[in-house]
């Protein structure tokens, strides 16, 4: 597969990031609501409402900017078949990258979720 | 058309050249806009704010070196330390590294200038006015005295009185023009103009790291400048904003302040970087090691920066698990720090690393910011963080990591590039004493400063008793920090020796492969006397007669076409050639265009406000003369570049450098209008005093008229520039005179529903929904003016199928204007209906 | 036995660097992990020439209290594993220079080993350790917890008992019974201040319409100082009061002669 790189690929890099981004804002955002609302009074089983849903927005942001990854490194791998200019491999190469970065970024942030008290 | 006539000699291409790009002596050099003249005046100004800082910076020294001193109270010192780090912020690291990126960005490119001169030129005069007004406030004793950080409500009117916040909100503001003019120009020039032939993955690093700043100085800046207007409207106006007592939150300021000023932190750095990426494999004698990584590091540090705020902020009450994400998020960045640290670190061990005085100050950099690095990641952790932070601990880290991470580089790289600047070479038994001076010095000054902070000193007071155990910590950083100074002055020294004594240097002394070294030293004001083709990313190290060949004008471009300021714009990713870029000689709008907007902000902070608004006008009109520079009645059509080879230029070939440019200020300014809806969110959610006692309740009707002649606007502008590119200039002006008065009619609307709002002084529910109402309002009158311009364009012959760009620039801000206006619009009606009508239950 | 072996081999450390016999009979009863804790401090601190210790009436190396004994411990931990990162650091740039033979540009080995896994690492324990200590010190509903209610304004601090108990008179000590938890809850009635006594613990701010809490404790009798952290305007620098850490008989005789 050739893919021709034009100049909108450079929101391609960006997007990865751009996910985590707006990743930190859900979580910090549905935080604060959950705290000003009682969610994490309401019990759901082991977990409460406000953890629950700060797990399952969690792991979505992770596995949305995992799938990012995927397809970007599909793309570079389906590149390095061919023969690629330099260009293409230094340009896939940084998509694949930063989207990568982006997910391991996200997966790390989130992190406290399983640990940290939510409203005090 | 033929090939324009070429200059019978390399001599004679010369001469004609710095005729059309120079500027006049004398007088005629306030005119000039070229890259290399207002690199050098950014550099040289910034120099001399740097100088004043640290003189505020000898004062706090001074004061708190012992005990009970008696120097100055805590009238002139709250001036002192917030002059200081307002100083060495706003009109010293930014404006200098801006300086080195608007000197050295064309000619690394290999591009005679950057795409918009005449910005840099206002934006240069923008910084040097508002500077100019905070130092004069500094002179008069009515300088900021509320903390570099101007939180409320300290820095609001009951708390600050005086005009001294004043002068921070509006000269800063008016600063800032030139961060964002200068941030578009750079992003855009990255962009679009370069080298036939750089494509991205030989783009030099430098390049790579300014493109990573430009975007963050566009999103990071307007949350500040947003925070300052909404402040400055507090305290003029009575708008109640961030009045805990009117349905306010003095945390607001926080949050649009740190959204800036933790980003701001590597908005300094990352140029800084970028120069030690550039300097490091010239010095090891092999290219950078892990060039990709180094990219892949630069924008990861530049997304993560601006997801760790919050930790200015763990003190202010927020749930651990919210500042447990910004604790980790802060720890992120620390990883793509490493991988730079390591690249570089790499890069020497790989290769034979020379000495010499650059290299000097970057193990110098090694050493502070390294060590800076560590106790950010210290302070990261919250329950450390809610023992050192506002103590001098925070004020030793921070140093640590702006003066090792920017002023050391900076010096490398002063030395580094001196011989291009002056053509002359470097006379280096100085610069290792003015290296072990400043670093001694400031190891002594700042290393204590930890322990200070540990033993509890807090930042900000102006004396202690000697019962604390502090005297002999900071007698001792006191005498660093006179021992830094000295090593500052011998440097200035050192550099004036060497401009005036200094033997000449010949072409690239160093022996580096970017192509700054190309260009004659010291560079003339064309740059390149024609432009070079590029084949790799090693370009000169490849093709070491390059420099000759340039200047004899065996690349394209070589010659003097009907005195055109001629460059080349290329395709972003490929650097396949695109567009002839004419670009604009000397002229004094700029200077004009500053003056007027200096006395929009004078007025403002005299409050003066018709003439405020005389100032606005008269901005107005002087920006509307800058349009005549590419206006032409007639065709260009494509036009030989040298190789054989035809492009248009820039002003037929659709997506020029200018639509670029207002595409990146759209989303500078989306980011102002997304931290003013997250204001009225945050408010609704946090702040004390609500729901408000009245809400916005029957403007529904005119609330979504506006929004449909907003929409309808947007639709008119596409109609006006299809039918211009069919040619059908008649048909677009008659949709361009519906366009303007649906934006007419928006305006009134707005107008209307603004008088019959809730009072914005009463309660901060009011406060942002008029701000929103505002912000929608001068989109429109904006757009208005767009559409007047077009019509005196159309009617002037300037418009054709070709020439449509100013058709495309308005279909841009129509689009932009008809989307803000729905979601703002929409947001005050949802907000309206969820809080619901007071006493309806 | 080996316990017993143990603790006496600390006791005989902690009498090098401690002459007072009372302070190393009660050190000697102290868990392991704060007389560690003591032991890396002392020895920090008198490697510090001309000073005599990390004490002080502000010093957060001298830490009076779980929470400030816990964030004393993490700082130690941490300047050490800093250290080894730059001497780290410091011996590549050196190691540039001296080596003779030119080492391998890998990027697997710099970029990605030594930038990128051995952060990485090193962070995450990082953080765990840090949200684990953030959490202990954190205000969690509890039984035995005093509560105390105090008000800043330009430049002093009021405090008073909300359950109706006394107020403690303006600019006079802070009494606070030792060996219980303390919660405070803080605002303030004009700028923002920051409540902040070093010795027991971290600081919180006092900001216009919002109460924030704080929990400290004192682990031993004693006067400490406390100072408005939150640059406050003029008399910023003045804002500081006293805090008393007294015995429960004590904190009852004296908040009872105040009412």
């Amino acid at each position: 597969m050739t893919l021709a790189i034009r100049p909108a690929f450079l929101l391609v890099i960006a997007l990865g990031y751009t996910l985590w981004g707006g990743a930190l804002v859900v979580l910090y955002g549905v935080l604060s609501l959950g705290c000003v609302f009682g969610w994490e009074e309401v019990m759901l089983g082991p977990l409460t409402l406000q953890r629950g849903l700060l797990l399952l927005l969690w792991l979505l942001s992770v596995l949305v900017i995992a799938l990012l990854s995927w397809q970007t490194c599909a793309w570079l791998q389906a590149a390095r078949a061919g023969r690629p200019t330099p260009l293409a491999r230094f340009t896939l190469w940084l998509a694949a990258a930063c989207s990568i970065a982006a997910a391991g970024a996200t997966l790390f942030m989130g992190l406290p979720i399983l640990g940290a008290s939510a409203c005090i | 058309m033929n090939e324009p006539n070429r200059p019978a000699s390399p001599v004679e291409l010369h001469h004609e050249l710095t005729r059309i790009w120079g500027a006049h002596p004398g007088f005629g050099q306030l005119a000039a806009v070229n890259h290399t003249t207002l690199g050098r005046r950014f550099i040289v100004t910034a120099f001399l704010f740097f100088a004043v800082g640290g003189i505020l910076a000898m004062l706090v020294r001074a004061q708190i070196a012992t005990s009970h001193s008696a120097f100055v109270g805590p009238e002139i010192y709250n001036q002192i330390f917030t002059m200081h780090g307002t100083v060495m912020m706003f009109l010293f690291a930014i404006p200098m590294f801006e300086g080195f990126a608007i000197y050295l960005l064309p000619k690394m490119l290999g591009t005679r200038d950057l795409a918009f001169p005449r910005a840099g030129a206002y934006g240069y005069w923008c910084y040097l006015f508002g500077g100019s007004i905070l130092l004069l406030a500094l002179a008069m004793g009515a300088a900021p005295d509320a903390g570099w950080f101007m939180y409320t409500p300290l820095s609001s009117k009951p708390f600050s009185p005086g005009i001294n916040a004043d002068v921070w909100l509006i000269g800063i503001t008016f600063v800032e023009i030139s961060a964002l003019s200068a941030a578009v120009e750079v992003l855009v020039s990255i962009l679009l103009v370069r080298a036939p032939g750089m494509s991205l993955d030989r783009m030099p690093i430098f390049a790579w790291y300014m493109l990573v700043v430009a975007v963050m100085i566009l999103v990071g800046f307007p949350p500040l400048i947003l925070g300052s207007i909404l402040l400055e409207v507090e305290r003029a106006f009575g708008w109640a904003l961030f009045d805990p007592a009117r349905g306010g939150d003095s945390l607001l300021w926080q949050h649009l302040f740190w959204i800036f000023g933790h980003p701001e932190v590597y908005i300094i750095f990352l140029p800084a970087a970028g120069m030690v990426s550039t300097i490091i494999p010239v010095m090891a004698g092999r290219e950078l090691l892990g060039y990709r990584w180094v990219v892949l590091a630069a924008i990861s540090v530049g997304f993560l920066s601006f997801g760790l705020w919050v930790h200015h902020m763990f003190a202010v009450g927020i749930p651990h698990l919210a500042l447990a994400f910004f604790s980790a998020a802060s720890m992120l960045v620390a990883i793509p720090t490493g991988v730079q640290i390591f690249a570089w670190l790499g890069t020497l061990m790989s290769g034979r690393p020379r000495f010499n005085v650059p290299m000097l100050f970057l193990c110098g950099f090694f050493f502070i910011f390294v060590l800076g690095g560590l106790t950010g990641v210290m302070v990261a952790v919250v329950p450390f963080d809610l023992q050192v932070h506002d103590t001098h601990f925070v004020v030793a880290h921070l140093h640590y990591v702006l003066v090792g991470g920017f002023v050391f580089p900076i010096m490398a790289a002063a030395y580094y590039w001196l011989p291009h600047l002056t053509g002359r070479q470097p006379m280096f038994q100085l610069g290792h004493a003015v290296f072990w001076l400043v670093f001694i010095g400031f190891n002594l000054t700042f290393f204590l400063m930890h322990l200070t902070g540990l033993l509890g000193m807090p930042r900000r007071i102006w004396t202690y008793p000697e019962s604390y155990g502090w005297d002999w910590l900071n007698l001792l950083s006191s005498i660093g920090g006179f021992v830094m100074t000295i090593g500052f002055a011998l440097f200035v020294l050192d550099i004036v020796l060497q401009m005036r004594f200094g033997p000449k240097t010949g072409r690239n002394p160093w022996g580096a492969d970017t192509l700054e070294w190309a260009t004659p030293v010291p560079p003339t004001d064309y740059g390149f006397a024609s432009i070079p083709i590029v084949t790799s990313h090693r370009q000169l190290a490849e093709d070491p007669d390059l420099p000759r060949k340039l200047a004899a004008g065996e690349g394209l471009l070589g010659f003097a076409r009907r005195n055109w300021l001629e460059t080349i714009a290329v395709d972003m990713i490929t650097g396949a050639p695109r567009q002839i870029l004419l670009l604009p000689g000397r002229t004094f709008l700029p200077l004009g265009t500053a003056l007027a907007t200096g006395l929009f902000f004078v007025s403002l902070l005299l409050q003066v406000y018709p003439l405020a608004i005389a100032g606005i006008v008269l901005t107005i009109a002087v920006f509307w003369l800058w349009t005549r520079h590419p206006a032409r009645t007639a065709d260009l059509g494509p036009l030989p570049v040298g190789d054989g080879t035809m492009l248009p230029v820039h002003t037929e070939s659709g997506h020029a450098p200018s639509w670029w440019a207002v595409v990146f200020l759209l989303l500078a300014d989306a980011a102002l209008f997304g931290s003013l809806l997250f204001g009225l969110i945050f408010l609704w959610v946090v702040a004390p005093g609500w729901p408000p006692p009245e809400v916005l309740f029957n403007s529904t009707a005119f609330a979504l008229i506006a929004m449909a002649c907003l929409a309808g606007a947007a639709g008119l502008g596409r109609l006006a520039l299809r039918a211009a590119r069919r040619g059908a200039v008649g048909w677009a002006l008659v949709w361009n005179r519906f366009l303007a008065a649906a934006h007419a009619a928006t305006l009134l609307l707005l107008a209307a529903i603004l008088t019959t709002a809730p009072d914005p002084t009463a309660h901060a529910y009011a406060g942002v929904t008029a701000a929103i109402l505002v912000y929608i309002l001068v989109h429109a009158a904006v757009g208005l003016i767009l559409a007047l311009h077009v019509w005196q364009a159309c009617r002037r012959g300037h418009v054709s199928a070709a020439r449509s760009l100013d058709l495309m620039i308005g279909r841009l801000w129509h689009d932009y204007t008809a989307v803000a206006g729905v979601i703002g619009l929409g947001t005050i009606l949802g907000v309206a209906a969820a809080i619901g009508q007071p006493g309806a239950g | 036995m080996d316990r017993v072996t143990r603790d006496m081999n600390l006791r005989a450390d902690v009498v090098l660097l401690d002459l007072s016999h009372d302070r190393v009979v009660e050190i000697g009863f102290l868990h392991g992990a704060r007389l560690i804790r003591r032991l890396a401090g002392a020895v920090a601190c008198l490697t510090v020439p001309l000073v005599a210790g990390c004490t002080g009436p502000l010093s957060t190396l001298d830490p009076a209290g779980p929470a400030a004994a816990a964030v004393a411990r993490l700082w130690w931990a941490m300047l050490a594993g800093a250290g080894l990162i730059f001497a780290l650091v410091m011996i590549c740039l050196l190691l540039a220079y001296r080596r003779r033979t030119r080492a391998r540009g890998s990027v697997g080995t710099w970029v990605v080993g030594l930038g990128l896994v051995f952060p990485t690492t090193t962070l995450t324990l990082l953080l765990g350790y840090a949200v684990l200590t953030g959490e202990r010190l954190l205000p969690h509903p509890g039984e035995e917890v005093l509560r105390l209610d105090g008000t800043a304004r330009q430049w002093t601090w009021s405090f008073h008992y909300p359950d109706g108990g006394p107020a403690i008179p303006d600019g006079g000590p802070l009494v606070i019974p030792v060996g219980r938890p303390v919660d405070i809850h803080v605002t303030s009635e004009d700028v923002i201040h920051s409540f902040w006594i070093p010795r027991l613990g971290g600081k919180i701010d006092a900001l216009p319409g919002h109460v924030n809490v704080i929990r400290l404790q004192a682990s031993e009798p004693g006067r400490f100082g406390a100072q408005c952290a939150e640059f406050c305007g003029l008399g910023h620098t003045q804002m500081f009061f006293w805090v008393d850490a007294v015995p429960e008989e004590n904190f009852r005789q004296r908040t009872e002669a105040w009412r």
